[in-house]
């Protein structure tokens, strides 16, 4: 039975574009960009943004990928660039975070057992989310969507794992209160 | 029977619900009976399902190729004089921050401190290389203060100037 090749590690795949190798960066983005868009969506982003954050999120990666210095994980060096593309788009285009905070307030009138679960219940979670303090946010999407754990978000965040620790909580802390 | 503490087992909603490791029937019986904890697992498995279907149906083909196309035309980025401009008020702004802190007892009074945080505000949003520009520039300003005591963030390279924004940011 014939072995099945292993597919080469993002290391080696930078490896390869730092060398000039275009077709590496795709292989990469398409092992990562469904994440990024992810990550960017529970963020806050709207949907039809999602297509030229990832976009500009790789861009910029590609541009300074030099800067990855491979203690995280290059798909969790993406999210950091991808937050701070989130951040300047909500700043030049204030009001893209189509989901206000009061929406999730009126989430406290719902019976127990279908709060968290509906479609537009999830909306308001992901309003929430995106109210919250922005190092709160990021520790808590990597922590409960990426399994990330608080050594790792620490190293890419500039931060301690018991700082990351406490964001953590902060953020459940509030989002919990939100959604009694 | 062994008493259960909800930090605890709060601690651990995110390897549950994440595969990673499983409720003993004594948790399980807690969860059952604990609304806290009920609602912070709720919370937390709405979350990890929040946006699969978006990763799940995500096209990249469309932004591989304008990105391929971008890094083939656009290459590393050149910083505009427009922008280098906007950068230098910057510089002058850091610099006098700086200064003032690292003056011997100015105390830094909180009015102060609410400007500083306007402009490293704006500091986080620029990228590498907008950053190194700063860091080459902000040490002339700096020793014309006199304020060389104070002047170690100058040291930092554009990764490390970047953490401290972001530290500062909370």
């Amino acid at each position: 039975m014939p072995a099945v090749p292993t597919p080469p590690s993002d290391p080696v795949l930078v490896a390869r574009f730092l060398a000039g190798e275009e077709r590496a960066a795709a292989e990469l983005m398409g092992r990562h960009a469904p994440a990024v868009a992810r990550f960017l969506y529970s963020a806050g982003a709207a949907r039809d943004d999602l297509d030229d954050l990832v976009q500009e999120t790789f861009f910029r990666a590609f541009r300074r990928i030099d800067s990855w210095r491979q203690e995280s994980g290059f798909r969790s060096w993406l999210f950091t660039i991808a937050s701070n593309q989130l951040k300047d788009a909500v700043r030049r285009r204030k009001g893209m975070r189509i989901l206000p905070l009061e929406s999730w307030d009126a989430a406290g009138s719902e019976a127990p057992d279908t709060v968290l679960e509906a479609d537009e219940t999830a909306e308001r979670l992901r309003a929430g989310i995106a109210a919250l303090p922005r190092l709160q946010r990021e520790v808590f999407l990597r922590r409960i969507q990426f399994g990330e754990d608080y050594s790792a978000i620490a190293a890419v965040l500039g931060t301690t794992a018991g700082a990351a620790r406490v964001h953590y909580h902060h953020a459940v802390k509030r989002l919990k209160e939100l959604a009694r | 029977m062994t008493e259960i503490h909800c930090e605890l087992l709060q601690d651990r909603i995110p390897e549950v619900v994440s595969g990673r490791e499983r409720w003993s029937a004594e948790e399980a019986a807690h969860l059952s009976r604990c609304a806290d904890c009920a609602t912070v697992e709720r919370l937390l498995v709405a979350t990890s399902a929040l946006g699969r279907d978006v990763e799940a149906r995500f096209d990249a083909t469309p932004a591989i190729l304008r990105v391929a196309e971008r890094l083939r035309t656009e290459g590393r980025r050149e910083v505009s004089p427009v922008r280098r401009h906007w950068i230098a008020g910057l510089v002058a702004a850091a610099a006098v921050t700086v200064a003032v802190l690292s003056w011997p007892g100015s105390g830094a009074a909180p009015d102060f401190a609410r400007q500083e945080q306007s402009f490293l505000t704006e500091l986080d949003s620029l990228d590498t290389a907008e950053l190194a520009i700063i860091a080459d520039e902000l040490a002339p300003p700096l020793s014309a203060l006199g304020a060389s005591e104070g002047a170690e963030p100058l040291d930092l390279d554009s990764t490390q100037l970047e953490r401290v924004m972001r530290s500062l940011e909370g």
